[in-house]
């Protein structure tokens, strides 16, 4: 029987992270269905592992790496067949502050490397090092990435970098 | 900056609705209950990709498993069993690899890889043509070279009037020649050039790309290309004359498809000003070369770093201190020559030569490869290389 993981640990490690999960899909698949997809798979994946966390940072970690590998996938296989919908991922952020929403736009267009990095550091609050570990890439190429990830947004939210 | 940026992510986060369905969904698959629609979805249209494209398929078979330690990742989808390969030059002593220009700025190409792509994996694959001259002639079947000049021969609307004797050349009515080569790649020769198209353009380059988009377009039936790139690069003589080289590939697809296609299916097209016409069109092979496996790649950060570590194959036959500012240009590519045993990704490197500059003012760009597989799965093999 796959999986070592009981239905109430499961809910247990959802409720901790499903906004984490849910966010990270959304930066790569930028609609809120196949992010959503995307969510259920990673949780799947999790229910058929049969890992043991060591604390709720390493699982953190692993639902992010996860949710990541899912998303490029997913990704790969809809290259043809889907097509974002611009509507809905205007709708998605309707309400929000123009200038957020602008920010927020940027972000999620920047290359995935680059967004995965971003996000990491600006929003989980990793170092260059931990993310290093997390994504198994040396720090100087991480450091690289922020660099040119930072500089791409410099560029399209001139004056950004004041805020 | 990063106040701003999380302020903004904020945003992204599922409601109470969206996560109550979610849930439920895991929970109900755990329990062996249908899988929803986005899969679905996902597994139809890998039905498509796969009878689409043998190549896209290999990068299906992605595994995609987490780590099992919070700080070590597992690298994407790489095969234990991969075996070692080995990279090096194929050389076969007429100078060294290397392009003259005036300035750094003239070193134009348009390969479709960029170092924002997010490329994990690409496939090796095993030359299994003969890389004896004397093999490889007889290695494809006259059959098979008969078959692609006739259906070359039927798109250009001609008929083969006579064939040499090792089926490698065929004589068509109106003018033309195709050759098929031994690797099935294949060129069209005009024994009266097609005349170049009318137009007023001014600027030299732009009328290159003019031209090359005219012919492409008036034989676009010989090709399948769902998004043809266009390509017009130029180097000079010793004396100064300026050589233009045409080519077109297909740009489709994901990121790994635009790179396969860039190096494996890309046509030639030779014409100029001098001449007022096109007088040949090389198609690329279509050969299929074994895939050994998918390779985890370097980024371009540590190919460059390789590089300045004297980690590279050159048949630049001097001794270059080579500093980052040295490195003009720097691509990934894939090291194609009928005598490599593997023809494998590489990242190109254009060096400003210190010590080969004209009196004219041409500066020497020497080209430096280093692999673009991970170390561990490959071998650079350095061999003595004779030059003239």
């Amino acid at each position: 029987m796959p999986g070592n993981l009981k239905e109430i640990d499961i809910e247990d490690i959802y409720n901790r992270h499903v906004d984490t999960v849910y966010r990270v899909c959304y930066m790569f698949m930028k609609n809120r269905s196949e992010a959503e997809d995307a969510v259920q798979t990673t949780f799947l994946k999790l229910m058929n592992s049969n890992i043991s966390f060591k604390d709720q940072s390493h699982e953190k970690a692993w639902l992010i790496v996860t949710a990541s590998n899912v998303c490029k996938n997913n990704l790969k296989h809809w290259f043809r067949s889907k097509r974002r919908n611009y509507e809905d991922y205007i709708n998605d952020f309707k309400h929000i502050d123009t200038h957020d929403f602008e920010v927020l736009e940027e972000v999620l267009s920047l290359p995935t490397k680059y967004k995965t990095v971003i996000y990491l550091y600006y929003y989980e609050g990793y170092s260059s090092v931990e993310i290093s570990r997390t994504l198994g890439v040396k720090e100087s190429t991480i450091r690289s990435w922020l660099y040119r990830g930072r500089k791409l947004l410099k560029k399209s939210l001139g004056g950004m970098e004041n805020g | 900056m990063d106040n701003k940026i999380k302020t903004a992510l904020e945003y992204i986060k599922p409601d109470e609705e969206q996560k109550e369905r979610m849930l439920k969904n895991i929970l109900e698959n755990k329990k062996g209950k249908s899988i929803s629609i986005g899969r679905l979805s996902a597994i139809a249209a890998s039905i498509v990709i796969i009878i689409s494209s043998l190549f896209i398929r290999n990068y299906m078979d992605r595994k995609d498993e987490p780590p099992t330690t919070p700080d070590i990742h597992t690298p994407p989808a790489v095969d234990e069993n991969l075996p070692k390969i080995q990279f090096k030059l194929s050389a076969n002593g007429m100078g060294y690899f290397s392009i003259m220009l005036y300035n750094r700025e003239e070193l134009i190409t348009n390969n479709p890889w960029s170092e924002d792509m997010d490329i994990d994996t690409l496939p090796v694959f095993r030359n299994t043509l003969p890389t004896e001259l004397m093999e490889l002639d007889d290695y494809i079947s006259r059959e098979k070279k008969d078959e692609l000049a006739q259906n070359i021969a039927k798109i250009l609307g001609v008929n083969i009037i006579e064939t040499d004797e090792a089926h490698t050349s065929y004589k068509c009515d109106r003018g033309i020649s195709i050759s098929i080569w031994p690797d099935l790649s294949a060129s069209i020769y005009w024994d009266e050039p097609v005349k170049l198209p009318n137009m007023d353009i001014e600027d030299e380059y732009q009328r290159q790309v003019y031209y090359l988009r005219y012919y492409y377009e008036l034989y676009e039936d010989l090709f399948n290309f769902q998004e043809p790139a266009f390509e017009v690069v130029y180097d000079y003589s010793f004396q100064g004359d300026k050589h233009y080289s045409h080519y077109v590939y297909d740009k489709k697809g994901i990121d790994q498809e635009k790179i396969l296609n860039y190096s494996f299916n890309r046509a030639s097209f030779g014409f100029s000003e001098e001449t007022n016409g096109l007088h040949v069109i090389h198609l690329p092979s279509i050969y299929e070369y074994e895939k050994i496996g998918d390779y985890p790649i370097i980024p371009v950060e540590e190919a460059i770093s390789n590089i300045l570590k004297g980690d590279y194959l050159t048949t630049v036959p001097y001794d270059e201190n080579i500093s980052r500012e040295d490195i003009v240009k720097i691509e990934l590519e894939y090291y194609v020559s009928p005598y490599s045993e593997y023809f494998q990704p590489v990242y190109k490197a254009y060096i400003e030569l210190e010590n080969d500059r004209q009196e004219n003012g041409l500066i020497t760009y020497g080209i430096y490869y280093t692999p673009a597989v991970k170390r561990e799965y490959v071998d650079i093999i350095v061999d003595e290389v004779y030059f003239n």
